[in-house]
């Protein structure tokens, strides 16, 4: 008894959180992340890796839906959680952190724990057939080409379609989103895959919530998309540094003067990361040419001309000084523009366009100047 | 030692067999690999170090490759669909059957040379031989082999080198993925 | 040259499991330091994130396939004890092999088999790109890695990593193999799946091949990681930095510590450098890395001819 309750008690010092972020409820999962990093519990990249679930803002009717899914599969010990506003934050994380240290498998027993129907957001059996349970015999020949039959789990067959080069190939259906580390809240991708390259997606929005005008928010926001484009490239210390010097920018304004001076210190450390992802040439070729956004394209389509350029070039304008006034591009323009973006991408490299788009600056003063960068 | 070459080849034999009987493709490659480990590991058994080695490392290099070419060729999906792992039984097996009795009659029917003294250095001498009396074979087939692959690549793929670098060759190539060292 | 007992193998575990440690909690640390934290926290993160792992419930995937999966896991827990085997240390090797060399090149491709087994035994979507995409970037180092590793042997003209050892007595390998070195480098973090070197597992992919581990599985396949760095610095000390050779102090200790500094350094690198995927590291693999240690090996094998 003493051994397991020591050993919980060491657990509980590197709690891993998955945080789902309800839209509008920005500062609040900003605020979150920068408690669980003072506490050293680390962001969890997948359900599998997460030992606390918390909702950050309104649990929403669809989002609820999406957690339950995820909840399903979080392995346990476990505690789940929601966050209205930031004062709530550290006594709502001590609280989860107790639960999740005095947790029992018996008091928390999850019967479909591998038994129930694989269509769970993340986990990516999701298909748009329903199952039908037809029995296959197998006996001989190729003749068994049909591909809509039912394999063991209820779990459909994947169907074939041609890839890019011409030859027939499996497709794998998969959802992005609305719960996923790193990736724009209120936004869900439905991606039809064939190996890990994208063929074909459906996009679905949420309604988005307002977030603060205030400008020092609004530079918050560019801040932590950087930090997440930073953490899916694999480069954690830049990442880590983005994250610090947005919740410098958010911290709790107790009078305009500290206020000011949480913003020169911010600007400071902001130029100073610009200057280390600038330097980091290994970062750079590994971020050129990806979900090129040509200019002759964006004002074809209508998109925002400050998404010309590649992933590399909208990192480096997310980490740019603010021009005034901010007006952010739309999550209803990012969906508008992904199904002509990321057909024909890896899976990895999606990701990595789409936490390039979000959080840009639409009004951009001379777009002209920034071109496809050198 | 005569025990632990015997349980391996059991090994060998039921692992290879395992390859027709289990009915997915993944444990039917791995089947194979772990047939093909026993036998490297027998092998090694007989003090033949470097054949035993390399048979391990070509075989399991080659069936972690194999697994690719399964998704890239097969038309289902194969983790969740129990399949037969036999195809054309009559015929696979009058060849099996075949081959096996043409071996056997070869092994009992060469004359096998007597070893002078114990292979301490095998390594050395299978070098010599390769680097030896056998290079003009080496030296042949290994282009031969080379080009066989280079060209059965480039008739699989449906992309030419035209279409890459346009018609006269001098374009930058129009890959769907660019890569890594920025032609 | 002789072959270790069982209390030479406990010793060998011993030392590969500490360094193995170290090097986790070296990595806790500098993480620490990025964000803010305690240097304390960050050295211990290691055995709290295995208290964690010990008390987490496996999961289990729909119509995964167990076998598979679970011996993907077990097996990246073997491998890094086979690796050792031929590391001699303090002049006897567990398994002091006429082609220790060879042998090591075998046990890390076995790691191809195993990595790919553990994605696809999960049965999910993510962890079955993550195994191919593992595969993929392995395509990338392997090749560079194989001809990176025979360098050392032409010029000890002995597959013996023992023999090896001693051809270093009079100049490190490393300075005039230095191509082969750092190819070496990359390998072993290729081979453990580990920091830039770890498309497979990435956070791009929620983990990849990694996806789907809970618990006690999950433990056994990061430690199994953080092993085989241990083990294959172990190997890349041997090989090239002259093995256990060192004034004063003792053979088996010089290997320690040289292990644990060129660990540190690997640590510190894969801190500052982002993912390499493979869609960008496949070509400078092939077109870069493997030209340059054939390269490598020409001026090898010219030296050695000449100094005949």
């Amino acid at each position: 008894m003493g051994m397991t309750s020591a050993l919980g008690r060491l657990a509980s010092r590197s709690l891993h959180v998955l945080l789902v972020e309800t839209p509008g409820a920005f500062e609040l999962r900003a605020a979150v992340e920068r408690s669980c990093r003072e506490r050293g519990w680390p962001l969890a990249v997948s359900p599998t890796d997460a030992d606390v679930v918390l909702i950050c803002g309104r649990d929403g009717d669809a989002l609820g839906e999406a957690v339950d899914a995820v909840w399903r599969q979080v392995p346990g010990p476990r505690a789940r959680g929601e966050i209205r506003s930031p004062s709530e934050v550290e006594a709502t994380l001590d609280r989860l952190a107790a639960v999740v240290t005095g947790w029992r498998p018996e008091q928390d027993p999850i019967a479909d724990i591998g038994a129930g129907r694989a269509n769970d957001a993340g986990n990516g059996h999701d298909d748009h057939h329903a199952p039908d349970d037809g029995t296959d015999d197998h006996t001989d020949d190729e003749s068994d080409e049909e591909m809509d039959m039912s394999g063991p789990g209820g779990i459909p067959l994947a169907s074939g379609a041609e890839d890019r080069d011409g030859l027939e190939m499996d497709q794998l259906h998969l959802r992005l989103g609305p719960v996923l580390p790193c990736w724009p809240a209120g936004l869900a991708v439905w991606c039809s895959l064939q190996g890990d390259v994208v063929t074909e997606i459906e996009v679905e929005t949420a309604p988005v919530g307002q977030v603060s005008p205030h400008p020092s928010v609004a530079a918050a926001v560019r801040l932590d998309a950087a930090g997440q484009l930073l953490r899916l490239a694999g480069a954690d210390d830049l990442a880590t540094a983005a994250h610090r010097a947005r919740d410098v920018l958010l911290a709790d304004p107790t009078g305009p003067e500290s206020e000011l001076e949480s913003e020169s210190e911010s600007a400071n450390l902001t130029a100073s990361l610009r200057r280390r992802v600038e330097r980091a040439w290994i970062l750079r070729w590994s971020l050129r040419g990806l979900g090129v956004v040509e200019q002759v394209d964006a004002a074809d389509h209508g998109w925002s001309p400050i998404w010309v350029g590649d992933v590399w070039d909208r990192l480096l304008r997310l980490l740019e000084p603010m021009t005034e006034p901010f007006t952010p591009v739309q999550l209803d323009e990012v969906a508008a523009a992904l199904p002509l973006l990321l057909p024909g991408r890896e899976l990895a490299t999606a990701r990595l366009v789409v936490a390039s788009l979000v959080a840009q600056q639409a009004a951009y003063a001379d777009v002209q100047a920034l071109g496809t960068g050198a | 030692m005569l025990v632990v070459f015997v349980i391996l080849a059991v090994i060998a034999v039921l692992a290879g067999a395992m390859v027709f009987v289990v009915d997915s493709m993944a444990r039917a490659t791995y089947a194979l690999a772990v047939s093909f480990i026993a036998v490297g590991v027998a092998l090694l058994v007989l003090r033949l170090e470097y054949l035993g080695v390399i048979t391990i490392l070509m075989m399991v290099m080659e069936m972690a490759i194999m697994a690719i070419y399964m998704i890239m060729f097969m038309g289902m999906n194969p983790a969740l669909m129990p399949m037969s792992m036999v195809h054309g039984k009559r015929a696979a097996l009058g060849a099996a059957i075949g081959t096996f009795l043409l071996l056997v009659v070869g092994i009992l029917l060469v004359p096998w040379p007597v070893r002078p003294e114990p292979a301490a250095a095998s390594t050395q001498e299978l070098g010599s031989a390769l680097m030896g009396s056998k290079m003009l074979v080496m030296m042949t087939v290994s282009p031969i082999m080379f080009a066989a692959i280079v060209a059965g690549v480039s008739l699989a793929s449906a992309r030419t080198r035209y279409d890459r670098f346009g018609d006269d060759l001098d374009h930058a190539p129009t890959d769907p993925q660019p890569g890594g060292v920025g032609r | 040259m002789g072959t270790g007992g069982p209390s030479a193998a406990l010793l060998a575990v011993g030392l590969l499991a500490l360094a193995a440690v170290m090097a986790a909690s070296a990595h806790g640390v500098l993480a620490e330091r990025a964000s803010g934290g305690s240097a304390a926290r960050g050295l211990t993160r290691p055995f709290s994130e295995a208290a964690r792992l010990l008390r987490q419930r496996r999961r289990a995937t729909v119509a995964a396939d167990r076998l598979l999966w679970r011996s993907g896991g077990a097996g990246l827990g073997v491998i890094p004890l086979l690796m050792v085997a031929v590391v001699p240390v303090g002049g006897t090797a567990l398994f002091d092999s006429a082609v220790g060399v060879v042998w090591f090149n075998t046990a890390d491709v076995i790691v191809w088999a195993l990595v790919w087994l553990l994605g696809w035994g999960a049965n999910s979507t993510y962890g079955l790109v993550g195994g191919y995409r593992f595969l993929a970037g392995a395509l990338g180092y392997e090749l560079p890695l194989m001809f990176a590793l025979t360098a050392p042997a032409v010029a000890a003209a002995s597959l013996r990593v023992s023999d090896v050892v001693a051809a270093q007595r009079d100049l490190w390998f490393v300075v005039w193999m230095p191509v082969a070195f750092v190819v070496m480098c990359l390998g072993i973090a290729g081979f453990s799946v580990w920091g830039p070197l770890s498309p497979g597992a990435a956070t791009d992919l929620a983990g990849g091949v990694l996806a789907e581990l809970s618990g006690p599985d999950r433990l056994l396949v990061q430690a199994g990681r953080y092993l085989l760095l241990a083990a294959g610095s172990a190997v890349a000390v041997c090989l090239f930095l002259g093995g256990g050779s060192g004034p004063l102090l003792p053979e088996g200790l010089w290997l320690l510590v040289k292990t644990v500094v060129l660990l540190g350094v690997l640590v510190v690198l894969r801190r500052r450098l982002p993912l390499l995927r493979p869609d960008r590291f496949l070509e400078i693999g092939w077109l870069i890395l493997l030209p340059a240690t054939l390269l490598q090996l020409l001026v090898v094998s010219v030296v050695v001819v000449g100094g005949r």
